[in-house]
């Protein structure tokens, strides 16, 4: 898809998706108006995870079809990941301080988030440790594709936690019910599909041309 | 004889003439227990995170382990040698986490007796039910530790990757056994079969997806 | 518990500006490095072309 038409679907869904959560969306009955960063934190969330999934999915591809396009289609969906899983824990710690007096609820979604950053952080940092291009992608996808393993496995251990701790609830608290409420979050939910495909396509672009930049440095040098 | 079991035999004949890496586990795992003893002396702070100490040293000694047998193999190349071999590459992962998981476990069967002492417990069947799921833990921690333990050594900063790899991944066993060794010496072993299942499911996974996946990280 | 609605609108608007925060200063980096990354490009093709003249 045309990238401008990508950036500016993203932009105009953006401001819309404000006006939907601050204006638009009524007031949560038991929060108040502090639920309304509900609207945003939770496509965050969903975007890290499908960041996992296809981490996951590219770094298997390449293994089968040893095509770099995949090894640069993985690292893409890293670097999203670990930006929209910290900014997924930041909305969700400035959300909790207020109502539960606390910066880290310890619930389990918080947790998961927190070892997702951490799985992608660790894929980047094996990456830039690499400095050999095809022992790069072949390491950091088998390190990918086990890292996506986890995180259903993860979903379940921090499960784990809930049961231990009284678990503040950190759900839509009336989101799902109230159709207002349903409307705001799924024009944010496209607002962020979109802006998540911009980023990845700019993304995959420049990864395309480090590529090739490398490649015409060999050949140059060579010549 | 047959690879697979030579491979543990050859890890056992060298740990058995120089005794480096479960002395060094094992000082490292009793040494972080000493450091949870006078960090946390209060004796009801003690008692909830005790089983939480065991893991964080039982972790921290583990990776120690995984990266001495990994240097074994990859200083003077040995593991040139061993890919050599007729050996199916599935085949000497497993024969890699064999050697891990008796060594960690050796360690480990060391330092429980120190925890045992340090929190005042005693030696019954709760110390049974702890000694099954710490083994059940080494074994997720140790199938994946063996396998990035050699994606890591191939970096530059060589052992020092393991840990920043190694820790979110091992997370989930960490949480189970955790919670499971709670569970234990509290005595409040309802619903126990979630955190044991997890770490059964966890060991399954990752033994299979680093069997298959292991001839794609030493190939040359 | 229900905050107050200063303490609320704080709190909107600096979870808000960080989420844009973090998409600008991201979609920011791209930007220049594309830009960085093209010029690079064009002098490694106008050098190989002169090379492969010579």
């Amino acid at each position: 898809m045309n990238k401008r038409i990508l950036a500016t679907a993203s932009l105009a869904l953006m401001i819309a998706a404000l006006y939907f959560a601050l204006i638009y969306a009524p007031t949560e009955a038991t929060m108040g108006t502090i639920q309304r960063i509900f609207y945003f934190h939770l496509p965050q969330g969903i975007a890290s995870y499908v960041s996992a999934l296809l981490l996951g999915f590219a770094s298997l591809m390449y293994l089968i079809k040893r095509d770099l396009h995949w090894d640069r289609f993985a690292y893409c969906s890293a670097e999203l990941g670990v930006m929209f899983a910290s900014t997924s824990i930041v909305t969700g710690m400035i959300w909790a301080r207020p109502v539960w007096n606390t910066w880290w609820s310890g619930d389990a979604r918080l947790n998961l988030q927190l070892i997702l950053a951490l799985l992608f952080v660790g894929y980047l940092m094996l990456r830039a440790y690499l400095p050999e291009r095809e022992q790069k992608a072949r390491l950091s996808t088998v390190f990918g594709f086990l890292a996506a393993l986890d995180v259903p496995i993860n979903y379940a251990a921090t499960r784990i936690w809930t049961t231990l701790h009284p678990e503040p609830v950190v759900g839509p608290g009336g989101g799902g019910l109230d159709p207002q409420m349903k409307t705001a979050l799924y024009v944010s939910f496209l607002a962020f599909g979109f802006l998540y495909a911009y980023l990845f396509t700019q993304r995959l672009e420049i990864a395309n041309m480090e590529d090739e930049v490398d490649h015409l440095q060999h050949v140059v040098e060579a010549a | 004889m047959k690879p697979l079991p030579a491979i543990v035999f050859k890890d056992v004949l060298i740990e058995l003439r120089n005794k480096e890496t479960v002395s060094a586990m094992l000082v490292f795992g009793v040494l972080v227990m000493v450091i949870f003893n006078f960090a946390f002396a209060t004796g009801g702070a003690a008692q909830t995170i005790a089983p939480g100490a065991l893991w964080v040293a039982f972790s921290f000694a583990g990776i120690l382990g995984l990266n001495r047998s990994l240097s074994i193999e990859t200083d003077n190349d040995c593991l040139q040698g061993l890919l050599l071999a007729p050996l199916d590459r599935g085949d000497l992962y497993l024969g890699k986490v064999a050697g891990n998981f008796v060594f960690t476990v050796i360690a480990e069967m060391i330092i429980l007796p120190v925890f045992v002492a340090f929190n005042n417990l005693q030696f019954d069947m709760k110390i049974v039910w702890t000694i099954a799921v710490t083994l059940l833990g080494t074994l997720g921690f140790v199938s994946v530790g063996t396998t990035l333990s050699m994606i890591s050594s191939h970096t530059r900063m060589k052992e020092v990757m393991l840990p920043i790899l190694q820790i979110p991944m091992t997370m989930p066993v960490v949480i189970s056994a955790v919670s499971a060794t709670g569970m234990v010496l509290r005595g409040e072993t309802a619903g126990i079969s979630f955190p044991l299942s997890l770490l059964g499911i966890f060991s399954t996974v990752y033994l299979t997806a680093s069997y298959f996946l292991f001839e794609y990280i030493v190939e040359q | 518990m229900r905050p107050d609605e200063s303490v609320a609108l704080i709190s909107i608007v600096a979870a808000y500006a960080a989420v844009f925060a973090a998409i600008f200063i991201f979609a920011w980096t791209l930007r220049s490095r594309q830009k960085r990354l093209e010029k690079k490009l064009q002098d490694l093709r106008d050098n190989l072309r002169d090379a492969s003249r010579k």
